[in-house]
């Protein structure tokens, strides 16, 4: 196992309760790397912070950035942040 | 899983990769894109997509990668201000392999520094709240994907009062060095595939002078394979229609206007540096962003003396030409064997976006005589 795969499988528990970057095979730094996960609101915890749900699992992230951010909303995070929302299931924009 | 499976699915992939050979044959000539994202390279190298286009369309892999770009001497900063007594140095995970001239930061957390992996600028807020006795600093790197989230957490800090909390900013902004690039003589580029995660912030707007003053079409683009095989086919498509403009393949996340919420609050907590350095790419005018006056208390460079020398990189390390697109990662005199994903000398080894730990992770297979007839999932099976 690389540094890097260890620094992402870093068990040590995260800040606000947020899930590490990423584990398995395809570890990455999902921070550096640019990337951003769609994840679905479960709970509106206050004016800007929300849990949600991605395939990475239960994560706190900021909403800062987004309007009217509701349970069932999906959003594309960032660092811990909210960048994007992101239509709903049902709406066909986007497929290929 | 709704946006990820149907962008995935081979019948989908091998019906597009067959009109992008109707298209390109169309087309009398070699057509050379720009994937700018570092996100598109690692899904390319990954899916194999690479192999599967028709001869006369190359993939080049820009600068977008946030990590491969940072000069070593921004890196010996952030280690010097690690050494720093009281000071705990926070960043992402990829900057702490990244090499300074002398050490990484990861180096420098064994010899004792305190240096700390953060998943967001919010948890190194978070630590400056628990420990008020440190002066915690946030090593900030990133595109405008990342620059709001920073932003973010610099209005936090001052809304709770949290005065030892400081960023040190290395982020940088994805526009000037595509104009660099297209300013460039060495690289004649046929078109681009537009970063996707930048421009759910930015917007599709500021890449208008691509097709207006250089007459190449852009198509920004997701990251799933299906959404970089689109994206080539609608660049393609352009060429056979005679239309040369910008085009959003991502259109399930990107709006032309981007997010004026993100942009906001870029504009409130961060100002324009005059120049910027990058590296491979030298110093690109206002291509860097530095905290601005209004939160002058809670930027490192003027909380701290920083050395600030400019480093050469290591004359063994091609990563200047690599994140040009004039050098493929395997034509690098190191590649694969001084420099390798454990031990990198350069930065494109660094990050799983950098062009080199991409191909070295996914692209060192041996290419069988016959395409995989499920190319777009075979990169992992065979890496077993």
């Amino acid at each position: 196992m690389s540094d890097h795969q260890r620094l992402a499988n870093d068990p040590s528990p995260p800040e606000l309760g947020l899930s590490a970057p990423t584990s398995g095979p395809d570890a990455v730094c999902i921070t550096c790397a640019d990337q951003a996960d769609v994840a679905e609101v479960v709970e509106v915890v206050d004016a800007h912070t929300v849990r949600a749900r991605s395939a990475a699992g239960l994560q706190a992230v900021d909403t800062t950035l987004l309007a009217d951010v509701c349970v069932g909303d999906r959003v594309l995070v960032h660092a811990g942040t909210a960048i994007s929302d992101l239509p709903a299931s049902d709406d066909p924009e986007g497929t290929p | 899983m709704r946006f990820v499976d149907e962008f995935r699915d081979p019948v989908a992939g091998r019906a597009a990769i067959e009109r992008i050979g109707e298209l390109a044959r169309a087309q009398d000539r070699h057509l050379k894109f720009m994937e700018v994202c570092g996100g598109h390279t690692h899904t390319i190298y990954r899916h194999g997509i690479e192999q599967l286009l028709p001869g006369n369309v190359e993939l080049v892999h820009g600068p977008g990668c946030p990590v491969c770009v940072i000069p070593m001497g921004r890196v010996d900063d952030a280690l010097h201000l690690a050494a720093q007594p009281g000071v705990t140095l926070t960043s992402f995970g990829d900057m702490m392999r990244v090499p300074g001239s002398t050490s990484t930061l990861l180096h420098a957390k064994a010899d004792g520094a305190d240096v700390r992996m953060v998943y967001s600028p919010l948890d190194a807020l978070a630590i400056a709240q628990r420990e008020p006795d440190r002066q915690v600093v946030f090593f900030a790197v990133g595109f405008e994907t990342t620059s709001p989230s920073t932003a973010v957490t610099v209005q936090r800090a001052r809304a709770l009062g949290v005065d030892n909390f400081s960023v040190f900013s290395n982020h940088v902004r994805i526009v000037p060095p595509l104009r660099a690039i297209l300013e460039a003589p060495e690289l004649d580029l046929d078109g681009f595939i537009g970063p996707g995660h930048v421009s759910t912030v930015i917007g599709n707007r500021p890449y208008g002078f691509v097709p207006e003053e250089f007459s190449i079409p852009l198509v920004t683009a997701g990251f799933e394979p299906l959404d970089v095989i689109q994206a080539i086919e609608m660049l393609l498509r352009q060429y056979a229609e005679g239309r040369c403009e910008v085009e959003n393949q991502y259109t399930r996340v990107v709006r032309d206007a981007g997010n004026p919420r993100a942009m906001a609050v870029l504009d409130d907590v961060f100002t324009v540096r005059d120049t910027f350095e990058w590296r491979g790419l030298g110093w690109i005018p206002e291509s860097g962003l530095a905290i601005s006056e209004r939160y002058a208390d809670l930027d490192s460079e003027r909380r701290f003396s920083l050395p600030g020398e400019r480093v050469e990189d290591p004359p063994a390390c091609e990563c200047g030409p690599v994140l040009r697109g004039v050098l493929k990662p395997w034509e690098c005199g190191v590649f694969g064997t001084a420099c390798t994903p454990e031990t990198p000398i350069g930065t494109c080894m660094v990050s799983s976006e950098g062009a080199c730990a991409a191909y070295y992770e996914f692209g060192r297979l041996q290419i069988a005589d016959e395409p995989d007839p499920l190319p777009l999932v075979s990169a992992d099976r065979a890496r077993r």
